[in-house]
């Protein structure tokens, strides 16, 4: 049963559900503007986290002033698009050029410096452009304001000819080019069933904005290939999957066209504004802007992060990728096999910075005001983190690592002074915990759920038997606590339980006591407390124990090769004291 | 009773085993060396031995206390100090100031720690000349004399030398298995670890074989150095 | 002249400051071979924990400045030691065997700890001392334009006093013997029998004293601060540390006398020489100086050059 259940469901499976969850979730009931805005703030940051995990986790080196080059882009982008008038995302490539140039200007001369110079040097690096633009330098730069007023993006009318063929030429070319291994079948007779299903039926039922949906449909068929191909899926069952999306796509358009329609119009007027037409190296097209509204730039931030997987993705594979690899683990080894080590790690530093100047575009356009402080040293720390606490060199790691550095202390705002002892709030937290402890005493389960429930018990009982929730605070730092003190106790006593159990039932007896007047008392300490005053702190600690718990980060890169493992585990073998 | 004994010791490195249940013992007063070629776990022995690793089963007893759960330092203290592989010396200390760092263990016991600094001054004359030079810029030679005069300084029971005759030309490394012999007949209990075994056998009582982490052969190092197996597998005879 | 002797002699006082701070850095990178990020919000802790000190419990010993202060110094240099012990306990002792980027979060993560208690105990304010501390002083006069005050040769005096202390603990003591031989090999030195956890504790309760104590001085130099005077100063004591090379204490002096110099003359001189607004570009100097010396000498001016060990 069990074995017949891991055979049907595939790991490319729940890749394509957290795909669907992903493209879904601006649309869950508890995304609201402000979590909107959020999930595009975080977007931006895996952007960054994936160009500085090329530096960091890839090459293995150290790059504390990433915010520098970040920054570089999105004053690129705003210069650009106030003074010249340039169309925002029109600037991507000349802010990747400015800011990858600036890398191997700056990266030149100071690669050869040891790991804790370098590390130096970059936060100088950073100070210095943060205090370059804070002092108005070359007079461009709008001094410690900023700059007001960056475009916001605009793409063309998308149903609107040429566009839509453009984009099928593109999508068919990546098709062709993906499946070039695959076989004659998926690779021209998949291309023109993706054509056919792309220009069927907006044809046949003459809506032109149902090619939006073929637009979707054709880019979906590509990434769900690609997927597929990874994990191995045969040719035919590609094919056959690429042949059902298609269908089912048409059966929608044709069954829902009219309301399809009036459902895509509407939501245009809702999320962009359409300009008069404008003639582009002799075509005509009609631009739509983007209002101010979070949900459109979800979407133009997820195209750009699947972009830049799936081109870290092919780096890491290449032969830079492995050049990376090497100069990471062993660098005079990696010389000696003749590799260029100054010019692998100047790669590195321009194809991250270059990344993380289009990262700056992206932010540029979605909150048009740029100023020094979005790019100072804790935005440094902050992408630094993201890579080395996910887990240096993995990209889910990246993911994990800006749900805690980024989209956690926001959500942090939402937390109200009570929420640590509203409703069941306290038993989740005591659940937390006593797992976490039960999971670090695994070798002597038994003993330490025993103690489990000595501890729950004199956090449950005062609060409850008084009907002074907020003593539950108390009984936090009581768990803690005790869960730190218990392992020190029991290396000096043989049988620590009946200790323990004491301690707790003593816990117990003078909360009890005290209780009545101490309950009110906590309530009116935590009300004055601001949980955002401490944010940094908390992060702070959080840093800390991340590190001393999981060194090599939450979702640690899978190390390739057997030698390699090897090595790390010889240079973590165990000393003495 | 044995003044060192391994009772199936095995260490691990992650989780290869680079030691399998080894048992050896070092008899008070006597040189008992331990041989084998590269790789064989030579080194490893001596590290786990000193605390620098654990091993993960077995015991080791010095002189009646286990030793094998005690941090390296503490080691020390119990009269057990190593000269380690490739000498390590601390090269930008004074040759002063490494033989004081040997005697650490001795605090501030100034008087014994004169002592032994003479002892080592007379045993290695060249030294005595050096004092404020740089441990860096001494030659090979001087620094292997260096690295046994600095474990000498904590008076201790049992030296173990790991290698001493590395990298050394003939006629120092005569001269250095030469103190040896001295060293021991101070009373000083010497564990010698050597590639060059033909060398070893003949200063030691007593001899052991190590081969890929386990103790292929041992015996009195006379019967040793004419045992087939040794002669052929290391002392380069058909 | 007259004015360029003034501003050597600030500038000196400032540099002295930037060496003792330093020191903290280059005596834990010596041991751990590790930035000590927290290291500067140490120091801004000894300027709050004097503050707090001499703002309540011995507020009333203001009179007798010198005892006040002389009783601050040492429970804040004791404060700040203790904190020092701890964090490395805490936060860097589990990380030793863990490669090199963790310690460095870990030590970014204890500045965000020390730095954000700091801003909710003085609540995000600028603070300010006692007025008047040390006042008293005589002033000294060396010609009719140029003044030395008692503070700054006491400022000076002590940074000298704490510097060539130090360097005498190191060089001649035993434990501080122990200490340089713990920074070339921590498993050699064990086989001496030194016990290496408490030399590096020993190091970090003297480092973060000496950082405190700094803090305290600063604040009776200054008057004022607030609880991010740790991270800028921090972070340039630390490079002072390593334009002079990091690991060695002349180095530590140094470069601190040298930025400390730098800085002064820069937003002295600066308009002179075309740049207007010297005084807004004075952080940066101390960056610009670091790249420039470093791309000259890759391991400071009076560091070794040691072949990398990856």
């Amino acid at each position: 049963m069990n074995q017949s259940l891991t055979r049907l469901v595939r790991p490319w499976m729940w890749q394509l559900l957290l795909v669907l969850l992903v493209l879904a979730l601006p649309a869950m009931p508890f995304m609201d503007r402000s979590r909107t805005s959020l999930a595009v703030l975080a977007g931006i940051y895996v952007m960054l986290g994936l160009s500085l995990n090329l530096i960091v986790g890839y090459a293995g080196l150290f790059q504390l002033g990433h915010a520098a080059f970040f920054g570089l882009g999105a004053y690129t982008a705003a210069i650009l698009s106030i003074e010249r008038n340039i169309t925002i995302l029109a600037t991507i490539p000349i802010a990747a050029l400015v800011a990858g140039g600036a890398a191997i200007l700056i990266s030149k001369p100071i690669l050869h410096l040891r790991g804790d110079y370098l590390c130096i040097v970059t936060i100088a690096f950073g100070e210095i452009f943060r205090i370059g633009v804070t002092n108005n330098a070359f007079g461009i730069t709008g001094g410690a304001n900023g700059l007001f007023g960056a475009g916001r993006p605009e793409l063309p009318l998308p149903w609107l000819e040429p566009v839509p063929a453009l984009v099928l030429a593109l999508v068919l070319a990546l098709h062709v080019f993906l499946a070039r291994k695959s076989g004659y079948l998926l690779r021209w007779g998949g291309a023109v069933v993706i054509a056919a299903g792309y220009y069927l039926p907006p044809l046949a039922l003459d809506h032109k904005p149902l090619f939006l949906i073929s637009i979707v449909m054709a880019v979906g068929v590509v990434v769900l290939g690609a997927v597929l191909r990874d994990h191995k899926v045969s040719a035919r069952g590609q094919m056959l999957a690429l042949v059902a999306v298609v269908i089912v796509c048409g059966l929608i358009m044709a069954a829902g066209a009219d309301s399809l329609v009036t459902e895509i119009e509407g939501n245009l007027d809702k999320y962009f504004r359409v300009e008069d037409p404008v003639k582009v190296l002799g075509v005509e097209l009609t631009p739509v802007v983007f209002k101010r509204d979070a949900r459109p730039y979800y979407y133009l931030v997820l195209a750009f992060i699947l972009v830049t997987v799936i081109g870290m993705r092919r780096l890491q594979y290449s032969r830079l990728g492995r050049a990376w690899l090497y100069v990471r683990e062993d660098q005079l080894a990696a010389e000696a096999m003749g590799i260029d080590t100054t010019q692998v790690k100047l790669a590195a530093f321009a194809i991250g910075s270059a990344a993380a100047g289009v990262a700056g575009v992206l932010y540029a356009s979605r909150f048009t005001v740029v100023a020094p402080e979005s790019f100072n040293f804790l935005q440094s720390v902050i992408m630094f983190c993201i890579v080395v606490l996910g887990g240096s060199g993995s990209i889910p790691g990246i993911l994990v690592g800006t749900l805690g550095m980024v989209v956690l202390p926001e959500l942090l705002r939402d937390v109200g002074p009570t929420f640590l002892y509203k409703g069941i709030n306290p038993v989740v937290i005591l659940a937390v915990l006593l797992g976490g402890y039960l999971y670090g005493a695994r070798h002597r389960l038994s003993g330490a759920t025993v103690e489990s429930g000595a501890i729950a018990g004199a956090f449950v009982l005062p609060p409850l038997l008084l009907g002074e929730p907020a003593l539950s605070v108390i009984g936090m730092l009581m768990v803690l606590v005790a869960i730190i003190a218990i392992p020190l106790v029991r290396r000096r006593l043989d049988n620590a339980l009946p200790w323990v159990a004491g301690a707790m039932a003593l816990y117990a007896v003078v909360m009890l006591v005290i209780g009545k007047g101490l309950g009110p008392a906590v309530e009116r300490e935590i009300s004055a407390f601001r949980i955002m005053d401490w944010r940094d702190g908390l992060m702070g600690v959080a840093m800390v124990v991340m590190m001393v718990l999981r060194p090599a980060g939450i979702i640690p890169e899978r190390r390739r090769g057997i030698v390699v493992s090897a090595v790390a585990e010889a240079n973590a073998s165990p000393q003495a004291t | 009773m044995a003044l060192l004994e391994l009772r199936n010791v095995s260490t691990y490195y992650g989780n290869i085993r680079t030691l399998k249940d080894i048992s050896l013992q070092v008899e008070a007063g006597q040189i008992v060396t331990l041989i084998g070629a590269n790789g064989a776990g030579k080194t490893t022995t001596l590290r786990t031995i000193s605390g620098l690793l654990r091993p993960r089963t077995g015991e080791i007893i010095f002189d009646g206390t286990p030793i094998h759960l005690l941090p390296a330092h503490q080691i020390v203290y119990l009269g057990l100090t190593q000269a380690p592989e490739g000498r390590q010396i601390f090269p930008t200390l004074t040759v002063q100031e490494n033989l004081n760092m040997g005697a650490y263990s001795l605090g501030n016991n100034r008087a014994s720690i004169e002592a032994n600094r003479s002892r080592v001054y007379d045993l290695f004359p060249r030294l005595a000349g050096r004092k404020r030079q740089l441990g860096g810029t001494l030659s090979g030679g001087e620094q292997q004399m260096l690295s046994i005069g600095r474990a000498l300084m904590a008076s201790p029971k049992l030296l173990m030398l790991d290698e001493p005759s590395l990298g050394l030309a003939p006629l120092l490394v005569k001269a250095i298995f030469e103190t040896i012999q001295a060293i021991n007949e101070q009373g000083v209990t010497v564990l010698l670890v050597e590639q060059n075994a033909r060398a070893a056998l003949r200063l030691a009582d007593y001899g052991y074989v190590l081969e890929t982490g386990t103790l292929a052969l041992e015996g009195p190092a006379s019967e040793l150095l004419h045992a087939p197996r040794v002669r052929q597998a290391y002392l380069g005879e058909a | 002249m007259e004015t360029f002797l003034q501003q050597l002699i600030n500038g000196l006082t400032i540099g002295g400051f930037y060496a003792v701070v330093a020191l903290g850095y280059t005596m834990v990178y010596g041991v751990l071979k590790l930035i000590n990020f927290a290291h500067g919000d140490m120091f801004m802790w000894g300027t709050l924990a004097g503050w707090g000190l001499l703002t309540t419990v011995l507020a009333g010993l203001t009179d007798m400045d010198l005892v006040a202060i002389l009783v601050t110094a040492v429970l804040v240099m004791a404060f700040i030691g203790m904190m020092g012990m701890t964090i490395e306990r805490v936060a860097y002792r589990p990380l030793r065997s863990a490669g090199r980027l963790s310690p460095i979060i870990s030590a970014l993560g204890a500045a965000f700890a020390l730095q954000s208690v700091a801003r909710n105990v003085s609540h995000a304010r600028w603070r300010t001392y006692p007025q008047g501390l040390l006042k008293g002083l005589p002033t000294l006069r060396l010609t009719d334009e140029v003044a030395v005050s008692g503070l700054q040769i006491l400022m000076l005096v002590i940074c000298a006093a704490i510097m060539i202390g130090l360097y005498l603990f190191v060089q001649r003591t035993r434990v501080g013997t122990a200490m340089r031989a713990v920074s070339l090999d921590h498993n050699v030195s064990r086989l001496m029998g030194i016990n290496v956890n408490r030399i590096i504790s020993i190091v970090f309760f003297i480092g973060p004293a000496l950082g405190g104590l700094a803090g305290l001085l600063i604040g009776i130099y200054y008057g004022s601060f607030n609880f991010t005077l740790g991270w800028v100063f921090g972070l340039k004591a630390f490079i002072a540390a390593i334009l002079g090379g990091i690991g060695n204490i002349p180095g530590a002096v140094l470069g601190g006398f040298i930025l400390g110099i730098s800085e002064t003359m820069v937003v002295a001189y600066g308009p002179d020489i075309g740049l207007a607004n010297a005084s807004a570009w004075k952080d940066a100097i101390a960056y610009v100086l670091l790249i420039a010396i470093l791309i000259a000498r890759p391991t400071g001016i009076l560091g070794e050059t040691v072949a990398e060990k990856v």
